[in-house]
C-alpha cells in the first residue's frame, strides 16, 4: 500500500518549498515522471468508482489507492467530512473532482499527478477572462527541456513542462506573467498578454549558485572557486561541425590558443597551447584528461557526447596534476545517463567542403610568359638564353581556348568542392538503479584535395549502477576507428629517422602544384601525365597528380579508452572513489610509391616522356604503432560542514604505465603497382625493417583540502608528489604545492547591499608545477646502442668488420648523460576577479598570471665538440609568461526574444629569462630578453630608385641597379657578447650578421573570441568570431617568391613590381636568381644571406567568423519524434586579414622532443576548409 | 552483497602493497643496453671495442676522411668541395661548416667512444686479463690514431683521457700543446706494443706493429724535432728490414691487385690477393661484403674534379730510375703513351684516356675530349669501373680503406737512418721497398738519399690519405710547392694560396661558442 504524504498547505512558503522540492526532484529524475505527461495522464487514467456516503476525505484516499494523484489543499479550504456521493464509470480524474467538490467553494487544478484544491478566490472577478496557454521550452540550440515549472508569477499555480518541453496551464488570467525556471539555467518571465501560445527559450545561466564545474578528481561549486579556470558546455561546442574536438575549442576556453595548421582531413595538426610556452623542448600541450583519465589526445572523443569541457589554468587548480600540469589541464567530462524514459538523439549533418583562401597566382599564360622573360632580363641582361618567343606568348594570347595553349590555375584545379557527412546517435536512459548514456558517431570528410579521406567512427558507454545506497559502479568505454587516406608517401628512410614513411605532405603537394607554370595542363586526353610545355625552359618539378595518384598512403587507427569505477559512500561525509582503466592506439600506415612517366608536351610535338618517378624508390611500406597505457587511481574524499565552516578535503594515489611499440618494414623494387603489400614484392635485399619500443612509469601521492567560512572566506591548498621512471631514483620525485585564496566581499556585513551588484569574488593564488615530458624516457640512464648516433656523419651503424662477411655490430653511447636531470619546474602566480551584475545577465572574469618556468630541459645543450659530443640534454634554461584573459557576457531578453553574447581576450607575453649558448638559429632569436624564437631579420627599407654602389658582407662594394631592395644599415659587426647582434651604429657596410635586428610577430598580441547567441520562439542563431592580432609569418617559397625553382607563378601583386616606368615603393622588379650578389636583384631569395629580411615577413592578423549555426525547433511531435530541429551552420565562412592565404597557421615550430628546429614558413599548406552544412536534430 | 565489496577492497588494498616503489620505477631501455651491465662477456667487449673500431669508417660530407679530398689539397690531387677549397684559396675561417666542423666533431667523437669503452671494460674481470689489457691496448691504439689527426690538422688540441660527462668539468676543456699530446700517446703506443700480439694484422684487430707504426709516425712528424733515434729503436725492437715474418712487402703485380676491389676481376693482369696474403697492410677501415656495413664512393675517385694533378703524373719516374721528361732526351719517352716505361705504380694510380675509353656514356670520358691532359685516379677505383660499366649512384666501395701499410715504415725508418748518418743501412731500407718497381738506388749522398726517400713516399702513397699532406707539412715545403699549382681543374688560372697559417686548420666557432676557454690557431 502506498503511503501518501499530506502536506499542510498553513501558508505559501510551506507550498513554495514544497514545488522548489518536486522542481529538484523532476530535474533529477528527469523525463520519467513526465513520459506520460500531467495532461495525459489526467486524461488517461479512468476510474470505475462506486463510493455512496463518503466523506471527501474518505474519496480522496480511495483515489490516491487507485491511481498516483496526490492531493494538495489545505484542511480549513474545505469540509473533509462531508458525505458525498461518487458513482461514475469510465471517467477521468476531473468527472470525480466535479462530483466530489461540487458542494465545495473550492477550485482544483490537476498539475501532472497532483491535484490542488483552493478556496474559490473572490479576487479573481468573475470579468477577468482566464484561459489555457501551451507552449514550448526550449534551450539555447532548440532542444527542448523537460521538467520546466512554469508558475504564474506571483501564485502558486504553476506545471511543469513534459518530456517533449510542452506545456500546458490553465486559468491564466489575462494580465498575468509566467516564470520559467529550470535548474542551470537562467529564470525567464513571459507577459501573457492576448496569447496563447507561448514558446519560451530559456539561456543557459553562467553564474548559477548551483553550478558545478569539474575540478581535478572531483567537482566543486563554481561559487566556492578560488582558482583559474575556464569552461565550455558540450551544448555550446556542437554548433561547428567539424571533425576533430580540438579545432572546436578555438576562442571557447580563454587562455587556451588553438591553432589548426592545415585542413587536411584527419591530420589537422591542432597544437592547444595554454597560457604561453613554457618550455623549449619539451611537450608544451596541456594535460587532456577524460572522465577521470588522462589520454593523449582528443580524437576519440565524439563531441557529442561531451558534457563539459574545463581548462584548469593556474597553479592552483592544476597542481592536483602536478608533474603533468605544466602545460595546464583540460578536463572533459562525457555525459551521463538520467534516470527516465530512453531518450533517443540523433543528429545528422551533410556539409559542403570548400578550401578557404586560395592564392592568386598569375594563371594567364601569356602574362606569365612575359613575367618569365621580363624576370629572367632583370636578372641576367638582355641576352639571356631561353626566353619564351613572341611566337609563344602570341600563341597563347590568341589561343582562344585552344587545350594546347591553357592557362592553368594549378591550385584551383587541385581542389575540388565535396559533401562530407556527420552522424551521431546517442541512447540515454536509466531506472533509480542505474543509468546508462551511449552513443555512436561517423564522419566522413572527403579532402577538397584529391586523394584525401578521413572517416572516422567513435563511440562512447557509460554506464553506472548503484549496488546499494552506497556503493555505485560504472563503465566508461570510447572508442575510435579511423580511416585516412593521403598522398605523397616515400618510401625512401631520411637518414637516422624513425620513421620510414613520409606523410602528412599534402604540403608538398599543393607545394608541387603552385611551382607549376600555367602553360600546360595536367593531363593530356588519354590521361597521361604533362610536366612542361617548354623542355629548354620550363624545368619540370613533378606533376602533382601523379604525385597523388601513385602514391597512395592511408592511416588507420583503432582508438580505445575504457575505465571502470567503484564509488563507495561510507557516510554522507566520506566517499571513497577508484578508478582503473586503460588506454590503447593501434595505429597502423601504409604507404605504396608508383613509378609513373610524365611526360614533355608542347602541343605540337608527339608527348614525349621525361625520366621522372614519383615518390623516390618504387616500393611499399608498413608502419605499426602500438600504445597502451593503464591507468589506476583512489580517492578518498571528505566533506563536512560545521556552522558556518565547511571543509573538504581529498587524499588520492595515481598509477601509470604507458608502453609504446614501433614496427616498420619496408621493401623497395616492385614490378607492378597493381599489388601494393609488402608481399607483391620482389623478394629482395631490397628490405628493410624496424622496431623499437619504450616504457613509461609514473606514481603519484595527492590531497586537496578547501575551507570555506560562509561562503565568504575560501581557501584551497594541493599538493601532490609524483615519481616518474624518467629521472634518476636520488632525483625522482618532484612535490608541487599550491594555495588559493578567495574573497567574496559582498558577503561582509559591512558591505551595503547593492541591488545591481550580485556577486564579487577576488581569486589569487600561487603554486608550482612540474613538466616531466622532456626527451627520451630514459634520460638519466647511460645505455649503448646500436644505433647511429642521431646528428653523427659517421654514415653507418657503429659496427666494424672484423670478419669480414659477418660484421661485428658495435654497441657505443648515444648520448651524453647527466644523471642529475629532474623536472622543469614553473612557478605560477595568478590574480582574478568574477564579476555578476544586473540579476546575473553580466558577467566578468578577469585573470592575470605570472608563471617562471626554471630548469628547463634543453634537448640539445651545445656542448663543445672536443665532449665527443655536440649536444646534451641539460637543464640549463629559464623562461617567462605572462598575460591577461578577459572575459565578458552578457545575457538578456525582450520578451521571448533572446540574446546573449559572450567576449573573451586573451594576451600572453613570452620572455627567455636564461639560455644556453644564445644566439641566432636560423631567422630566429634564442636569448635572454626575448621572446623565446623570436625573429632576427634584417631590415626591408624600401626600394632603390636609382643605381647605387653600397658595401656589402665584409665591405666590397657593389654596384646595384634601381628597383633593387633597400637593406637597412643598422650596426658594425656583430658579437658573440651581444648574442651576434650587431653592436654600434651604422658602419656604411650592410651585412647579415651585424645589420640583424630583432623582430615581433612570432607570437600574436592578442587572441579574441566572440559568440553572440540569439533565440525568438523556435529559432536560434548562434555566431562565434574568432581573431588573432599581432602575429606575423616569415614565407618562403613556390606562391610568395615568383619563378622559385624556375616555374612557380608570381602572385597577383606582382604585376604591381618595379619597373622604370613604375617605380614601386614597396615592390622590386622581378628577378631571377640566387647565391652571390644575385641576391640583391632578388633578395627574397631564401639563402643565408640578406634575402632574409622583413619582406618576407607577413602579418597574419585575421578575424574569422568560425562558425555560425541558424536553427529552427518544430512543434512536431509525430511518428515517435518528440522534438526535431532542423539547423544551418557555417564553418569558416569569412576571414578578414591581409594575410594572402589561409591565415591559421603555425610558425616556428620547434619539433617537440628533438632538437631540430623546423621552421615551416613555406607560403601555402592544405587550406582550411569552408563548410556549408544542413543538419537535423531529432529526439524520440 | 557486502562481502563482495569486503572482498575487492581487500584485493585493491593489495594491489597497492604488492607494487614496491623500485621495482615499479625500474625500467630498462628496450633497444638500448645499460651501460654498467653490458660487458659481461667477449661477446659484448668486442661490440664495445667494435663501435671504437667504426671510427676508421669515418666519413665527412664528401668523402671517406682517409681517401677523398686530402690528395686534393697537395701537389697529388684536385679538389673541388668548397670546405676544401677554401684551404688552397687560403679563405679557411672560423665560421667554416661542413668537412671541417664534421671532421673535427667526429674525430672527438671516435676518441670519446675509445675513452668510454676503456673505462667501462677496465673495472671487469669477466674476460681474462690478458684479452681485456689487449683490447684496452686497442682502443688506445685507436685513441692515438685520432689525436695523430686532430694534432696535426688542428695543431694544440682538447686531451680527454677518460669519457667526461660532467657538463661543468668539459666547460673546462682548453687546448694544451700538441708535443705533450703526442708525448702522451706516444707512451700510450709503447705500452701497447708490448701488449698486443706479435702477429700480422690480418683478424682485423691491431697488432704490436701497429702500433709501433703509428708511434714512428708521431716520431716523424713536426712535434718539435723529428725523434729519429726513437724511430730507429722502434723499428729494430720490432720490425725487420726483409723477410719480416709478420709484415711482407707484396709483388709488384700484387700492389695493383691491392687497391682494385675485393671483388677481383680475374684477369692476366693481376694476381688476386687474399685478405690474409695482404701482408702490407697494418691498418685499415675493413671492408665487408655485408651490406649492412657499406659506404658510398662518394663521387671522389671518379669525378671530373677530384682527380690526379699532372703533376703527380709528372713526378713518376721512368722505369730505369730516371726523371720524367718530355724532351724526348730520354728515349724512355713515348709521346704516343707517356705512360710506357714508367714506374709501374703510375699505372696504378692514375689512368689515362685510353683505359677510360672503355668505358660506355661515361662523364669522364665525355669530360676527357676536351681535357686530354686530365687524369682520373685509379688507385682504389675497382676493374669493373674501369672496364666494364660506368659507376652507378649509391654504388658501394668494395675494399678495405688502407690507412697504413708496411712500406711506410721502412721509409720511415730509412728517413731516420739517412738523417742520423747511416746512409748504408738507409739504403737498404729505402730499396726494400724500391726495387719493386725500380732498379736500386745506390747515390750515396744524404740529400740524394733524403730525395730518392721523398720520391718513393709520393709514388707509393700517392691517393693514400692524408700521408702526402702530412709529408709536405713536416718538410715545410707547402709555401714552395701550393703557389705554382692551379686551384682547381676548372680553375687553371688562379694559383694556390700558402701561408704559415695554414700549418694549421681554425678550431671550428661552434667549438669557440660553446665553450670559450678554446683558443683559436694563430692567423684566423
Amino acid at each position: 500500500m502506498k503511503k501518501k504524504w499530506h502536506p499542510d498547505f498553513s501558508d505559501r512558503e510551506n507550498l513554495k518549498k514544497f514545488l522548489r522540492i518536486m522542481r529538484i526532484t523532476f530535474f533529477l529524475v528527469l523525463g520519467l515522471c513526465f513520459s506520460v505527461s500531467a495532461k495525459s495522464y489526467s486524461q488517461t487514467k479512468l476510474f470505475d468508482v462506486n463510493l455512496n456516503d463518503r466523506t471527501i476525505l474518505e474519496v480522496m484516499g480511495y483515489v490516491e489507492e487507485h491511481s498516483d494523484f496526490v492531493f494538495l489543499y489545505k484542511k480549513e479550504d474545505l469540509n473533509l467530512d462531508r458525505k458525498v456521493d461518487v458513482q461514475l464509470t469510465g471517467v477521468t480524474i476531473d468527472a470525480i473532482l466535479e462530483q466530489m467538490l461540487k458542494e465545495e467553494k473550492v477550485t482544483y487544478d490537476v498539475y501532472d499527478r497532483q491535484i490542488v484544491i483552493r478556496k474559490a478566490e473572490s479576487v479573481l472577478s468573475a470579468e477577468q477572462k482566464k484561459k489555457s496557454v501551451t507552449g514550448k521550452v526550449t534551450d539555447a540550440n532548440g532542444l527542448s527541456i523537460p521538467g520546466v515549472s512554469v508558475v504564474l508569477k506571483g501564485t502558486t499555480i504553476g506545471t511543469v513542462s513534459d518530456s517533449n518541453g510542452n506545456y500546458t496551464i490553465s486559468n491564466v488570467p489575462e494580465n498575468s506573467v509566467l516564470q520559467f525556471s529550470f535548474m542551470g539555467m537562467k529564470t525567464q518571465e513571459v507577459e501573457v498578454g492576448g496569447k496563447t501560445t507561448i514558446y519560451v527559450s530559456l539561456a543557459e545561466d553562467v553564474v548559477r549558485i548551483e553550478e558545478v564545474v569539474a575540478v581535478g578528481y572531483g567537482t566543486q561549486k563554481k561559487v566556492n572557486l578560488s582558482a583559474a579556470l575556464s569552461m565550455v558546455s558540450g551544448k555550446a561546442l556542437n554548433n561547428a561541425k567539424l571533425s576533430n574536438l580540438a579545432e572546436m575549442l578555438q576562442g571557447q576556453l580563454a587562455g587556451l590558443s588553438v591553432i589548426q595548421s592545415t585542413g587536411e582531413p584527419g591530420n589537422e595538426d591542432v597544437n592547444l597551447v595554454l597560457r604561453g610556452r613554457g618550455s623549449f623542448g619539451g611537450n608544451l600541450s596541456p594535460l587532456i584528461i577524460v572522465d577521470g583519465i588522462p589520454v593523449s589526445n582528443m580524437t576519440a572523443i565524439n563531441p557529442t557526447s561531451i558534457e563539459s569541457v574545463t581548462a584548469l589554468k593556474d597553479a592552483a587548480s592544476c597542481a592536483i596534476y602536478g608533474s603533468r600540469a605544466a602545460g595546464g589541464v583540460i578536463l572533459i567530462t562525457t555525459k551521463q545517463g538520467n534516470e527516465g524514459k530512453e531518450v533517443i538523439t540523433y543528429d545528422g549533418s551533410f556539409g559542403v567542403y570548400s578550401p578557404t583562401r586560395m592564392p592568386d597566382l598569375i594563371t594567364n599564360s601569356a602574362e606569365y610568359m612575359q613575367m618569365y622573360n621580363q624576370a629572367k632580363i632583370n636578372r641576367y641582361g638582355p641576352n639571356v638564353a631561353n626566353l619564351y618567343s613572341q611566337t609563344d606568348i602570341d600563341k597563347y594570347k590568341n589561343a582562344n581556348g585552344d587545350p594546347r595553349y591553357p592557362n592553368t590555375d594549378w591550385a584551383n584545379a587541385l581542389f575540388n568542392t565535396v559533401v562530407g557527412q556527420n552522424h551521431n546517435i546517442n541512447i540515454s536512459g536509466g531506472n533509480k538503479n542505474s543509468s546508462h548514456n551511449i552513443s555512436l558517431g561517423i564522419i566522413d570528410q572527403p579532402g577538397t584535395m584529391p586523394g584525401f579521406d578521413y572517416k572516422k567512427y567513435t563511440f562512447q558507454i557509460n554506464v553506472t549502477s548503484k549496488l546499494s545506497n552506497k556503493v555505485q559502479v560504472g563503465i566508461s568505454a570510447r572508442g575510435l576507428y579511423s580511416d585516412r587516406k593521403g598522398a605523397g608517401g616515400s618510401v625512401k628512410a631520411p637518414a637516422g629517422s624513425e620513421s620510414v614513411i613520409q606523410f602528412s605532405s599534402s604540403r608538398d603537394i599543393l607545394n608541387q602544384a603552385i611551382n607549376q607554370a600555367p602553360t600546360y595542363g595536367p593531363k593530356l586526353a588519354d590521361g597521361s601525365y604533362v610536366i612542361n610545355a617548354f623542355r629548354t625552359i620550363e624545368t619540370p618539378s613533378g606533376n602533382p597528380f601523379a604525385t597523388i595518384e601513385n602514391t597512395p598512403v592511408t592511416e588507420r587507427d583503432l582508438r580505445l579508452e575504457t575505465s571502470a569505477f567503484l564509488k563507495v559512500s561510507f557516510t554522507d561525509w566520506l566517499t571513497w572513489e577508484t578508478r582503473g582503466g586503460f588506454n590503447t592506439d593501434e595505429d597502423n600506415m601504409h604507404s605504396f610509391a608508383g613509378k609513373t612517366l610524365q611526360y614533355y608536351w608542347d602541343g605540337t610535338l608527339p608527348p614525349r616522356a621525361q625520366p621522372w618517378g614519383v615518390g623516390g624508390d618504387l616500393g611499399v611500406s608498413d608502419a605499426n604503432r602500438r600504445m597502451i597505457n593503464p591507468v589506476f587511481y583512489s580517492t578518498l574524499n571528505y566533506q563536512k560542514k560545521l556552522g558556518n565552516h565547511q571543509v573538504s578535503g581529498m587524499a588520492g594515489y595515481q598509477m601509470e604505465y604507458t608502453r609504446n611499440d614501433f614496427f616498420s618494414a619496408r621493401r623497395q623494387d616492385f614490378l607492378t603497382s597493381v599489388a601494393q603489400q609488402i608481399d607483391a614484392g620482389v623478394n629482395n635485399s631490397n628490405q628493410f625493417t624496424q622496431g623499437n619500443a619504450q616504457e613509461l612509469a609514473l606514481m603519484s601521492f595527492f590531497g586537496r583540502l578547501n575551507y570555506n567560512y560562509k561562503e565568504k572566506y575560501l581557501l584551497e591548498i594541493d599538493a601532490r608528489a609524483d615519481g616518474s621512471s624518467r629521472f634518476s631514483p636520488q632525483k625522482r620525485w618532484g612535490i608541487f604545492p599550491s594555495a588559493s585564496l578567495a574573497w567574496r566581499p559582498l558577503k561582509e556585513s559591512f558591505m551595503p547591499e547593492i541591488s545591481w551588484m550580485n556577486d564579487l569574488k577576488f581569486r589569487g593564488s600561487f603554486g608550482v608545477l612540474g613538466n616531466q615530458s622532456v626527451g627520451d624516457n630514459y634520460l638519466y640512464q647511460n645505455v649503448l646502442s646500436s644505433a647511429q648516433i642521431p646528428g653523427s656523419a659517421w654514415g653507418a651503424q657503429p659496427m666494424y668488420a672484423f670478419d669480414k662477411t659477418s660484421p661485428t655490430q658495435g654497441f657505443a653511447s648515444p648520448k651524453l648523460v647527466d644523471p642529475n636531470l629532474s623536472w622543469e619546474t614553473t612557478y605560477s602566480t595568478n590574480l582574478g576577479a568574477d564579476l555578476s551584475l544586473f540579476k546575473n545577465s553580466l558577467t566578468i572574469n578577469f585573470d592575470y598570471y605570472y608563471k617562471k618556468t626554471v630548469n628547463i630541459l634543453v634537448p640539445d645543450a651545445k656542448l663543445p665538440y672536443s665532449s665527443g659530443f655536440g649536444t646534451q640534454v641539460q637543464a640549463l634554461g629559464s623562461m617567462q609568461n605572462k598575460g591577461f584573459e578577459l572575459v565578458v557576457g552578457y545575457k538578456g531578453h525582450l520578451k521571448d526574444f533572446n540574446y546573449g553574447a559572450n567576449w573573451s581576450i586573451q594576451a600572453n607575453r613570452n620572455k627567455v629569462l636564461t639560455y644556453p649558448t644564445p644566439g641566432p638559429w636560423g631567422m630566429q632569436m634564442y636569448a635572454p630578453g626575448y621572446e623565446y624564437g623570436t625573429y632576427f631579420l634584417n631590415i626591408f627599407d624600401g626600394i632603390r630608385q636609382t643605381t647605387e654602389v653600397v658595401k656589402l658582407g665584409n665591405g666590397t662594394p657593389y654596384t646595384l641597379p634601381a628597383g633593387t631592395m633597400i637593406i637597412r644599415d643598422v650596426h658594425g659587426t656583430s658579437t658573440a657578447a651581444n648574442y651576434g647582434m650587431g653592436v654600434g651604429g651604422p658602419d656604411g657596410i650592410v651585412n647579415r650578421d651585424g645589420d640583424r635586428v630583432v623582430m615581433s610577430g612570432m607570437y600574436p598580441k592578442f587572441e579574441s573570441g566572440l559568440t553572440l547567441t540569439a533565440s525568438w520562439k523556435g529559432l536560434d542563431v548562434t555566431c562565434s568570431f574568432y581573431g588573432v592580432y599581432g602575429v606575423k609569418h616569415y614565407l618562403q617559397g613556390a606562391g610568395w617568391i615568383p619563378f622559385e625553382g624556375n616555374t612557380a607563378p608570381p602572385s597577383t601583386m606582382w604585376r604591381d613590381a618595379w619597373t622604370p616606368t613604375n617605380h614601386s615603393t614597396k615592390l622590386p622588379m622581378l628577378a631571377f636568381g640566387s647565391g652571390g650578389t644575385g641576391v640583391w636583384y632578388n633578395p627574397l631569395v631564401q639563402d643565408d644571406n640578406l634575402g632574409r629580411n622583413s619582406f618576407n615577413l607577413v602579418d597574419g592578423s585575421y578575424v574569422r567568423l568560425k562558425n555560425i549555426n541558424v536553427g529552427y525547433t518544430f512543434n512536431f511531435q509525430k511518428f515517435g519524434v518528440q522534438a526535431l530541429r532542423v539547423y544551418f551552420s557555417g564553418d569558416n565562412l569569412l576571414t578578414f586579414t591581409k594575410f594572402p592565404g589561409d591565415p591559421e597557421r603555425q610558425t616556428g615550430v620547434y619539433n617537440e622532443g628533438t632538437a631540430a628546429r623546423a621552421f615551416q614558413s613555406q607560403f601555402l599548406r592544405y587550406p582550411q576548409n569552408k563548410i556549408l552544412s544542413m543538419g537535423v536534430s531529432l529526439k524520440f | 552483497m557486502k562481502n563482495i565489496f569486503n572482498k575487492t577492497i581487500v584485493f585493491l588494498t593489495l594491489a597497492f602493497g604488492l607494487v614496491s616503489c623500485n621495482s615499479y620505477f625500474d625500467l630498462q631501455p628496450l633497444t638500448q643496453v645499460p651501460a654498467a651491465t653490458y660487458f659481461q662477456d667477449e661477446p659484448t667487449i668486442q661490440s664495445g671495442l667494435a663501435a671504437c673500431y667504426a671510427g676508421l669508417y669515418m666519413v665527412t660530407n664528401n668523402g671517406m676522411r682517409e681517401l677523398d679530398n686530402f690528395p686534393g689539397i697537395t701537389d697529388d690531387g684536385y679538389t673541388d668541395h668548397p670546405s676544401w677549397q677554401s684551404f688552397l684559396q687560403n679563405t679557411l675561417n672560423n665560421n667554416m661548416t661542413g668537412d671541417l666542423n664534421v671532421m673535427y666533431s667526429n674525430t672527438y667523437e671516435a676518441i670519446y667512444k675509445a675513452n668510454n669503452f676503456i673505462a667501462m671494460i677496465s673495472p671487469t674481470n669477466v674476460i681474462d686479463a690478458t684479452k681485456k689489457a689487449q683490447y684496452i691496448a686497442e682502443a688506445k691504439v685507436l685513441r692515438a690514431y685520432e689525436y695523430f689527426f686532430i694534432t696535426n690538422i688542428f695543431g694544440d688540441a682538447v686531451l680527454t683521457l677518460k669519457p667526461e660527462a660532467q657538463r661543468d668539468e668539459i666547460l673546462k676543456f682548453t687546448r694544451i700543446s700538441r708535443i705533450i699530446i703526442k708525448d702522451s700517446m706516444v707512451n700510450d703506443l709503447t705500452n701497447a706494443i708490448k701488449i698486443l700480439p706479435k702477429t700480422s694484422y690480418n683478424s682485423g684487430h691491431i697488432v704490436s706493429g701497429t702500433a709501433a707504426a703509428l708511434a714512428m709516425r708521431y716520431k716523424i712528424m713536426d712535434y718539435g724535432t723529428p725523434d729519429y733515434a726513437g724511430i730507429i729503436k722502434l723499428f729494430e725492437d720490432n720490425f725487420k728490414v726483409t723477410a719480416d715474418p709478420n709484415f711482407a712487402l707484396v709483388t709488384k703485380r700484387q700492389f695493383k691487385s691491392m687497391f682494385d676491389g675485393n671483388t677481383v676481376k680475374n684477369t692476366a693482369e693481376s694476381d688476386v690477393l687474399v685478405p690474409t696474403d695482404n701482408k702490407e697492410v697494418m691498418l685499415s677501415a675493413r671492408y665487408s661484403t655485408s651490406a649492412t656495413l657499406s659506404f658510398p664512393y662518394m663521387g671522389g675517385l671518379v669525378s671530373t674534379t677530384t682527380c690526379a694533378r699532372p703533376n703527380l703524373f709528372n713526378a713518376f719516374q721512368f722505369d730505369d730510375g730516371t726523371a720524367y721528361d718530355t724532351s724526348g732526351a730520354n728515349p724512355k719517352y713515348n709521346p704516343a703513351d707517356p705512360f710506357k716505361n714508367r714506374d709501374a705504380r703510375l699505372m696504378y694510380t692514375i689512368t689515362n684516356k685510353s683505359s677510360l675509353d672503355t668505358m660506355a656514356a661515361y662523364p669522364v670520358k665525355d669530360f676527357l675530349k676536351t681535357n686530354p691532359t686530365y687524369y682520373a685516379w685509379k688507385k682504389y677505383t675497382p676493374y669493373y669501373i674501369l672496364y666494364e660499366r660506368p659507376l652507378k649512384i649509391g654504388e658501394i666501395l668494395t675494399q678495405d680503406v688502407i690507412l697504413m701499410r708496411y712500406p711506410e715504415v721502412l721509409l720511415m725508418y730509412a728517413e731516420a737512418l739517412n738523417e742520423t748518418g747511416r746512409l748504408s743501412d738507409a739504403l737498404t731500407a729505402l730499396n726494400a721497398v724500391r726495387t719493386r718497381f725500380l732498379p736500386a738506388f745506390t747515390a750515396q749522398s744524404k740529400s740524394a738519399i733524403s730525395a730518392a726517400i721523398q720520391y718513393e713516399r709520393r709514388a707509393e702513397f700517392a691517393e693514400e690519405g692524408a700521408i702526402r699532406y702530412y709529408d709536405l707539412q713536416r718538410w715545410n715545403t707547402m709555401k714552395d710547392i701550393l703557389p705554382t699549382l692551379p686551384v682547381s681543374v676548372l680553375n687553371k688560372t688562379t694559383m694556390c694560396v700558402f701561408t704559415a697559417r695554414q700549418r694549421f686548420w681554425p678550431i671550428p666557432e661552434f667549438e669557440r661558442i660553446a665553450n670559450p676557454n678554446i683558443t683559436q690557431n694563430t692567423g684566423y
